[in-house]
């Protein structure tokens, strides 16, 4: 028996998707963002700056989940044939898309510490949403 | 100024064989119209070609620089001959008597937004992969039986045909221009581009991540010089990144044993597009199982 059900186990598929998806330089939104190709250890205390985010070095393709078909994020994070820039979320995007803008509130919405102390300690200000 | 279109008629000899070649290949030439002072524009189809493809396909396209030359030389000449796409599809159909199973169902290119046009230039020639035939399969056996069948048969086996194996048509003429040109080689190879695997097709969950396979080593490797050599020791590392980064979420929200649970059921996977390595083919998969 699966210990936590299709759907918790895809928002936390799309929440991380976001979190590599996102490209903002607004603070709270910056503080996102997750490339696991550069983002030094989330524990350590390693920093970086706003101008350390890679603009290509990973973008989302998708999303999938077993028996839902192809459970994935619409548009902007999935590439699309006319897209000029694709696989990422903008800040333009957090106000737009409504999963963006869901998948940001629930990412943000840490019950202890807050935003401006995981800004000064530089880790993510992020937790990844349960299900009720 | 102005737009129109004009029939054009070759005689194809050596020479004119050899000035077309320059005209869209090699682009050493370029058309001189009287009258006209600047270039004409080429059109060979569809300017909405679809950039990614995202489902498992089966593609026949040119295995090195030279056959996708060719390839492109083949298509300059059928259009310049007004052939529609579908009949040069037919063509290459005709001309591949084993492959009983599936058809080739479209020409198609991976540049964004680009009309095919755009690839008979020097920077189009260089970026290999990015003409190609696509091929449809189904029947009786159903499309993943006849996809196994082609796996087992075809992968990677090189088609060579001649697109135009019958002899100019004799035409009188008034003056010797040389001697004629026959037949249009083509060399294509069969290759399956499965984009979903099937480890993320029998997992949980899965992300998929697009990356730039040589950069994502150096970077991997800034800070872990020590990391090795190979697919295991770069998956290694990438996973425990993300379990550390579901530690830190979820750590203060889940029992130890829960979250001792998310991480064991994690793992990554790394594909990379058979043969060149490159941006759209390379990827990451975080596998929630």
């Amino acid at each position: 028996m699966d210990l936590f059900p299709l759907g918790q186990v895809t928002l936390w598929a799309l929440q991380i998707a976001l979190m590599i998806g996102i490209r903002s330089h607004k603070p709270e939104e910056y503080l996102l963002h997750y490339c696991p190709l550069t983002r030094y250890e989330t524990t350590s205390s390693g920093l970086s700056s706003y101008q350390d985010i890679p603009g290509e070095a990973c973008t989302i393709v998708r999303v999938t989940a077993r028996a839902t078909g192809d459970s994935s994020i619409p548009h902007p994070l999935l590439p699309t044939a006319k897209g000029s820039s694709t696989g990422i979320v903008t800040g333009l995007d957090i106000i737009n898309d409504p999963l963006a803008a869901l998948l940001f509130k629930t990412l943000t919405s840490r019950s202890h510490g807050s935003l401006m102390y995981e800004q000064a300690s530089g880790g993510t200000a992020v937790a990844l949403a349960r299900i009720p | 100024m102005g737009t129109g279109s004009a029939t054009i008629s070759i005689l194809r000899t050596e020479a004119s064989d050899k000035t077309l070649y320059d005209l869209y290949v090699t682009r050493t030439k370029f058309l001189q119209i009287q009258g006209q002072h600047s270039q004409p524009t080429w059109h060979l189809h569809r300017s909405d070609s679809v950039a990614e493809i995202e489902e498992d396909s089966i593609v026949l396209e040119p295995s090195s620089l030279e056959a996708k030359r060719g390839f492109q030389f083949a298509i300059a000449m059928h259009r310049a001959g007004g052939v529609a796409e579908t009949d040069i599809l037919d063509n290459i159909m005709f001309r591949l008597a084993a492959a009983g199973l599936w058809q080739i169902a479209e020409l198609h290119t991976l540049a964004k937004d680009t009309c095919m046009a755009s690839l008979l230039t020097d920077k189009g020639q260089g970026r290999s992969g990015l003409i190609r035939t696509g091929v449809d399969c189904g029947g009786e056996k159903g499309q993943q039986g006849i996809l196994s069948h082609i796996i087992m048969n075809h992968e990677n086996s090189s088609f060579t045909m001649d697109l135009m194996s019958t002899r100019n048509r004799l035409m009188p003429h008034k003056e010797d221009l040389g001697p004629q040109k026959t037949g249009l080689p083509l060399t294509l190879s069969l290759r399956i581009l499965q984009q979903s695997t099937q480890r993320e097709k029998m997992s949980v969950a899965a992300v998929t991540i697009r990356i730039h396979y040589s950069k994502m080593v150096t970077m991997l490797r800034a800070d872990t010089p020590d990391m090795g050599d190979g697919h295991a020791a770069t998956e290694a590392k990438l996973l425990r990144r993300f379990r550390e980064l579901i530690t830190y979420c979820l750590g203060p929200r889940l029992s130890p044993d829960l979250l001792q649970s998310v991480l064991e059921s994690m793992d990554v996977e790394i594909t990379l597009f058979k043969g060149i390595i490159n941006w759209t083919q390379s990827r990451i998969i975080l596998l929630f199982n």
